[in-house]
């Protein structure tokens, strides 16, 4: 299966005014499988808001782990649906939620007072002992640190990672929201003590399989993985939503929608980057290339991730699709993959050249004054640098391909 | 002596505990606050391209992300020696990057973060003592404020009035700053030197959009009045008991018009402010406004020198 939407002109064709809430379980798989980049999706949104009746409840637990709430708050940004039109539309029972809930954690000498209405730490305890087969929304990482101990978070007196570990067990399925929560992300980052605050992905841990936090806690719920940092709206309510709908049957159908990062290839398309659909491509494809922040053209040279970034960024665009990372200005920083931010930084380098004006700062230092100028436009020198169109090795859709080897 | 621990303090960004005990009185007499979460950011940035700062520290938190961004940046400025060089302009678009997020951040501080504290029951129970009042000013508190996951006896209410409209304020705000800054949490506009984008024409018209609309939120939910009409009077008011007086004023038109039928709804002017002004504190509602029963806030706080308690600049209202 190329994933390819040119190979499958007809299909594409097929798919392309179908309603995903009206369609069967079969045609969704298909349609998510066969039209690769986000083309399907577009479609896939296009009747959320219709109503919907009948639907079975579906439980939902959210929990917080090392993070910085960026997500929640990327949720609540999200609309068509938003996230109350989300919650109700697929029928869902949000059950626990740090930041938009009710309670607290009481304890009054140690005890915890009042009940469950009153106490997020009596309602958790509730849930964690009654529920099961509940969707887990991940959000953040799990602190195994120091020493294996889970210490670096402790929440109402408990130790999050044993936390994690019982609502794990007993979910149906855990969807990880955000980088911290699927690899890390930020936490895990290459630094003198990262080793010490050993801060775990769901699945993954940056780049590493073998260190997720279900591995080392023997748990065997299937993991959804939504990337980014943070997660866009669209990705993670589209995902729960085809979830709670039937239209992704957990398990039987996450080896076929899910790449090898346990990614919704439909969201991250393996044979698509945010390089593919840049408005700065015209520029790649001349070679012309910005050296300092603030020009149009293409912002390879200042270390653009785009072209090794597998998600629909430059087609679906951000906050009511108004935007993106390089349309704005910024190299893409490549916040989707599994080894940000070590595989993508310096964020301002280009890959090949990497560690090499890492310790001349005054070469640094002449880009980004030239850059800030141009920048604030006014008053502006500007140094344009144009370059002969270069073939890059990595940079092409075949390479792209390999380094997050998402196709089977 | 009793001691009283939160822990999670939810409804905030990150993870936190808070201890306090509390004497006889129910007096706090001693409290520390403890994060309770160590990411080691600092850490991470050492032996890395400095100019990755800008974009990475604000990754601690995602209600705030600017202010890190910025602070990052003008760190960046020093270190490279371009802090005099950084051009007005981009100046400019820091401010009002910072601005936007400082606006959003109001919206969901009060309304998503705080506000939800007005809807707890244990306030029903003394409101509701009051007759058809009481109800109707519970009524509103729950209805407005009522956060997206709540419960009570196995019933779950609807997120209220204020505060989905106020995330609504939240969300267009957050677009307002991803037009500028790409995308928001995390938006990528700060650069040593400057910034990395400048406004087309279009992109400024469509800020003083977002902006007016959000003022015209605070005039529906918040003030019930025009935000202009509020500046004028009390931040601009020739002095503070004049700006007292305006507001108490006011409060005195509201009630005159409601205690009759017990309409306090933001339909008959009860912004935010004015119902919590008059029902949240002791003395403006009881002993100014002679009402029945408030939630006497400002008898829980902790100013024990009046003097140092001024219009607006401790978060209560007026000198004692």
């Amino acid at each position: 299966m190329g994933g390819s939407g040119v190979n499958n002109e007809g299909l594409l064709e097929e798919f392309k005014n179908l309603d995903f809430i009206k369609m069967d379980r079969r045609t969704f798989i298909k349609a998510v499988g066969a039209l690769g980049a986000s083309l399907f999706l577009q479609t896939y949104k296009s009747d959320i808001a219709k109503a919907f009746n009948g639907l079975p409840e579906t439980k939902v637990l959210w929990l917080h782990g090392v993070m910085d709430s960026g997500c929640s708050i990327s949720m609540l940004d999200g609309e068509n649906p938003d996230i109350l039109e989300f919650l109700q539309l697929f029928n869902l029972n949000l059950l626990y939620h740090e930041v938009l809930m009710m309670q607290q954690g009481i304890f009054v000498d140690g005890q915890l007072a009042n009940t469950s209405d009153l106490n997020s730490e009596v309602l958790l305890e509730e849930i964690l002992e009654n529920e099961r087969g509940y969707v887990l929304i991940a959000e953040g990482a799990i602190a195994n640190g120091p020493h294996g101990s889970g210490k670096y978070m402790v929440l109402g007196g408990k130790i999050y990672k044993d936390v994690f570990e019982r609502a794990a067990r007993n979910a149906s399925v855990i969807v990880a929201i955000g980088q911290c929560a699927t690899n890390s992300g930020v936490n895990a980052a290459e630094s003198e003590i990262s080793d010490l605050m050993d801060h775990r992905g769901v699945a993954f841990t940056l780049e590493d399989p073998s260190k997720g936090i279900v591995d080392l806690l023997g748990i065997d719920t299937p993991v959804v993985n939504i990337n980014g940092c943070p997660a866009h709206p669209d990705w993670v309510f589209l995902t729960i939503g085809a979830i709670a709908l039937g239209k992704i049957r957990v398990p039987d159908d996450l080896p076929e929608v899910l790449d090898r990062w346990y990614r919704p290839k439909v969201f991250y398309p393996p044979d698509h980057t945010v390089h593919d659909n840049c408005p700065r491509r015209g520029f790649y494809d001349r070679g012309e290339f910005e050296t300092t922040v603030g020009g149009p053209k293409c912002l390879w040279k200042l270390g653009c991730k785009g072209p090794y970034s597998h998600a629909d960024c430059a087609l679906r665009h951000w906050n009511g699709h108004v935007n993106f990372c390089p349309q704005a200005g910024s190299p893409c920083i490549g916040c989707v993959q599994p080894g940000f931010p070590d595989s993508t930084r310096p964020f301002y380098v280009e890959i090949e050249d990497a560690g090499i004006v890492n310790t001349n700062l005054d070469t640094i230092a002449g880009v980004a004054i030239a850059g800030g100028l141009i920048a604030a436009g006014a008053h502006a020198l500007r140094r344009t640098v144009l370059r002969k169109p270069e073939e890059k090795e990595g940079t092409t859709e075949e390479s792209a391909l390999e380094r997050t080897g998402g196709e089977k | 002596m009793v001691e009283v621990t939160v822990d999670p303090l939810s409804r905030i960004e990150g993870h936190y505990r808070i201890n306090t005990e509390v004497s006889e009185d129910g007096v706090i007499t001693d409290a520390q606050s403890n994060g309770l979460v160590f990411r080691g950011f600092e850490r991470a940035l050492q032996h890395h391209d400095p100019r990755d700062a800008a974009l990475f520290t604000m990754r601690i938190c995602g209600v705030c992300p600017v202010c890190h961004s910025i602070t990052a940046a003008n760190a960046l400025d020093d270190l490279f020696g371009v802090a005099d060089q950084v051009p007005k302009n981009a100046l400019v678009m820091r401010n009002v990057h910072q601005a936007m997020n400082f606006i959003a951040s109001h919206a969901a501080h009060i309304y998503v973060l705080w506000g939800p504290d007005l809807a707890n029951p244990a306030y029903r129970d003394i409101l509701t003592q009051h007759g058809d009042l009481g109800n109707a000013v519970w009524g509103e508190l729950s209805g407005r404020f009522m956060p997206l996951v709540n419960q009570e006896g196995g019933t779950r209410y609807p997120a209220g009035s204020s505060y989905v409209a106020a995330l609504r304020e939240f969300r267009r705000l957050h677009e307002g700053i991803a037009l500028i800054a790409g995308k928001m949490p995390h938006p990528v506009l700060q650069h040593v030197g400057g910034v990395v984008y400048s406004p087309t024409v279009a992109d400024i018209q469509k800020l003083i959009s977002y902006v007016s609309q959000t003022a015209r939120f605070v005039e529906n939910f918040t003030l019930g009045v025009p935000p202009e009409t509020w500046i004028e009077n009390t931040y601009r008011a020739s002095s503070p008991e004049s700006a007292v007086n305006f507001v108490i004023e006011r409060l005195q038109e509201l009630l005159d018009n409601s205690l009759n039928n017990n309409d306090f709804s933001h339909a008959s002017g009860w912004g935010d402010v004015p119902l919590f002004a008059a029902f949240g504190s002791e003395l403006i509602g009881e002993t100014m406004l002679g009402l029945p029963v408030s939630l006497k806030l400002d008898r829980s706080g902790g100013y024990k020198d009046p003097n140092t308690i001024g219009f607006l600049s401790y978060g209560v209202f007026f000198q004692a």
